[in-house]
């Protein structure tokens, strides 16, 4: 009579050691995206990189919607935040830039100053706000 | 699993639906197995579910219960955006396909593995409804 509960028992353990670990993977991705953009702010200009305004690099790919959206969010800032260069680039042709910037999904955007110095480096898709004040500190510096 | 609502236009809340309908279903499956062995049938039936909403997207079960019910009823809201729904039609067919696998391992009795291919499913649905993954 108690083996179907204990059946039932086992099964919510199960999903409870799924949910832990899809959880623990979540957390451990999170950290590895702070590392990889705590790397890239502390790097140094890169050369060719400074065009004498604040920039924004947008890694995109095929069949991604967000980046569309992304894209989309960028240049809706242009009319409202103020002039900077918006450079597109295709993650999977541009490896070099990508890895750089550590990239690994996109999108991906990096905000520079105009010194070519990254300021802000954000990995998926990101609201217009975090860019503009990512943006004004480019602008500052 | 696509909520298209129109060429290039996705629903986002349509899509959260069927990624939760697939999720609870599954999981209702696994755990009332442990009661009756009928209730591994949800898994077929899923996957035919599945299958057909792949194919045509109107047909998918629990993107009707959102467009017919929730919608109208305003317990969600849509959520439309300009993306292709190729590539969740496409993620519906390889779950459809994975469940399809779990379903003959169930029938040759081998229901462990069984389950590893639905729980597959199952943590895929997940951080995408989730997390967006």
């Amino acid at each position: 009579m108690a083996e179907p509960l204990v059946g039932v028992a086992i099964r919510v353990g199960v999903i409870g050691v799924v949910l832990a670990g899809v959880l623990l993977g979540r957390a451990v991705l999170h950290r590895w995206q702070a590392a990889r953009r705590e790397r890239v702010l502390q790097s140094e200009a890169l050369p060719g990189m400074s065009n004498g305004e604040a920039s924004v690099l947008l890694f995109t790919g095929t069949l991604c919607s967000d980046c569309m959206l992304q894209k989309d969010i960028l240049y809706g800032l242009k009319a409202s935040a103020g002039p900077f260069h918006l450079r597109e680039v295709m993650a999977a042709r541009d490896v070099a830039l990508a890895g750089r910037f550590g990239v690994q999904s996109v999108p991906a955007t990096v905000v520079l100053n105009r010194e070519g110095k990254p300021v802000g480096v954000n990995y998926g898709l990101v609201s217009g706000d975090i860019i503009a004040s990512q943006l004004e500190g480019a602008k500052g510096g | 699993m696509s909520g298209t609502a129109g060429e290039g236009v996705v629903d986002r809340t349509a899509l959260k639906v069927n990624q939760a309908g697939i999720v609870a279903t599954l999981l209702v499956a696994f755990l009332l197995s442990a009661l009756t062995p009928v209730a591994i049938w949800l898994v077929p039936l899923l996957a035919v579910v599945m299958l057909l909403g792949s194919w045509q997207p109107r047909l998918g079960l629990f993107r009707q219960i959102y467009f017919a019910v929730l919608k109208p009823a305003g317990m969600l809201r849509p959520a439309p955006r300009r993306e292709s729904p190729k590539p969740h039609a496409f993620a519906q067919l390889l779950g459809g396909v994975m469940l399809v696998l779990a379903s003959l391992v169930f029938a040759a009795s081998v229901t462990l593995i069984g389950w590893v291919l639905a729980w597959i499913v199952i943590v895929l649905a997940f951080a995408n409804l989730a997390f967006d993954f």
